[in-house]
């Protein structure tokens, strides 16, 4: 067997190779950290891991341990295995320099979209190709009145999810660096993405 | 060797500091100095139960400053807690609180100033927090200045049920201390309130200790 692991830092991107077959693992080492996941088809980089496509299948908005994570294809991508903690986001866009610099009036600040455009251009991804994420761990909750937010995760220290490769993909992952208003603990922190294959 | 100084940030990570510039801040006196981005202040209240009232401008357009009723919409809370930033009057972050031992800071009130103490019935001149801003910005804006409302550290201004608004005990012990990150280039100034007559800063002003530090990169 062989295992790939990386230390995503807070605020920051990394992106691996996954095999079918693999398990991709993303811990929350700190807790109370969204991060952005995307995946695409190593053969095919304009296969990607698509959220409508997903909840096209699902009839949800939220994803659960067994479910089939659908590529922009209409393929199943990824089964999720192992899931501790069960809140995850796939309706919000991965923050981008515009968020920060138009709602927050702060140019510069690091976002989710080039720290996985920076991960992903060694495999010929162009920033305009990097798919919409699916937010690990993001707590985005709709309530009764059907409006939607984005509030600070549960999840704890070291709960983890586990995803299923159903073909050979590249997946990237981005801790995500929001320190202005709540959605990681206001406090960006660190991450492990793990690829084991045999 | 500078001073080391570690912070924990909520419990997820340890952010090691580096003490580049110190300063006393003598009672009754004031401070001023300009912050980098990225860079950390620190006041501290040595003695404890001492109001420190605290200004931040903008490095490149003194329009642009701390505001508190800016900040208060903001966080919908009557003042920042560590995580969640200050910010200016153009609606953007200046400062972000990393640290704070006290957890209690006023942004309702205005500093003290020579109108408020000839209302004391004092005739002389006496200390104010308004006259040590102007006097701590002098270097960096030598002509008049509009004086925003303070952030003031380490002061209990309390709230009631009843709408009064009053200021109480400083709860402030000795040591207590706030770090603050700049998100911009600012000026900083510091008055340790000279008011003792009433509790702000304990009846009794004393001195604040001031650091600025830098991430320490092993």
């Amino acid at each position: 067997m062989t295992v790939t692991e990386v230390l995503v830092s807070g605020g920051f991107g990394r992106a691996l190779r996954a095999p079918g077959g693999s398990k991709i693992t993303i811990i929350d080492l700190h807790g109370q950290q969204a991060g952005d996941f995307v995946a695409l088809s190593a053969s095919d980089l304009t296969e990607s891991l698509s959220g409508a496509e997903t909840r096209r299948a699902l009839l949800s908005l939220y994803i659960k341990t067994g479910n089939l994570l659908i590529s922009s294809r209409g393929r199943p991508m990824l089964r999720i295995i192992e899931d501790t903690i069960g809140v995850h986001d796939y309706t919000v866009p991965a923050c981008d320099p515009s968020r920060y610099e138009v709602d927050f009036g702060v140019p510069g600040h690091r976002n989710c979209l080039e720290n996985i455009y920076e991960a992903l251009k060694r495999y010929g991804v162009d920033i305009l190709e990097v798919p919409e994420p699916f937010n690990l761990f993001q707590n985005s909750p709709v309530t009764t009145d059907a409006r939607t937010g984005v509030v600070d995760p549960p999840s704890r220290p070291g709960d983890r999810v586990t995803l299923l490769t159903l073909m050979d993909l590249v997946c990237a992952l981005s801790p995500c660096p929001q320190d202005i208003i709540p959605g990681n603990g206001l406090v960006p922190s660190d991450m492990i993405l793990r690829v084991e294959s045999e | 060797m500078a001073e080391m100084f570690e912070i924990d940030l909520n419990g997820k990570k340890k952010l090691p500091l580096r003490e580049v510039r110190s300063a006393v801040i003598p009672a009754k006196g004031g401070w001023g100095h300009p912050l980098k981005a990225g860079q950390f202040i620190r006041v501290t209240d040595p003695c404890g139960k001492q109001a420190g009232d605290f200004w931040a401008f903008n490095a490149s357009n003194l329009d642009e400053h701390l505001s508190a009723m800016h900040t208060r919409v903001w966080v919908n809370k009557l003042c920042p807690v560590p995580g969640e930033s200050f910010h200016t009057n153009h609606r953007r972050p200046i400062l972000q609180v990393i640290a704070d031992t006290c957890g209690v800071h006023d942004l309702l009130t205005a500093a003290c100033d020579e109108h408020r103490y000839r209302l004391y019935g004092v005739q002389g001149d006496h200390a104010s927090c308004e006259g040590n801003l102007r006097q701590a910005m002098k270097p960096h804006f030598p002509g008049r200045m509009y004086v925003p409302q303070p952030l003031n550290l380490f002061s209990n201004v309390q709230v009631f049920p009843d709408g009064r608004v009053l200021t109480c005990d400083n709860p402030s012990k000795p040591g207590d201390y706030i770090v603050l990150k700049g998100w911009i280039d600012c000026i900083i100034a510091i008055s340790a309130c000279p008011q003792e007559f009433n509790p702000i800063a304990g009846w009794y002003p004393t001195e604040l200790h001031v650091s600025i530090l830098e991430e320490h990169v092993s």
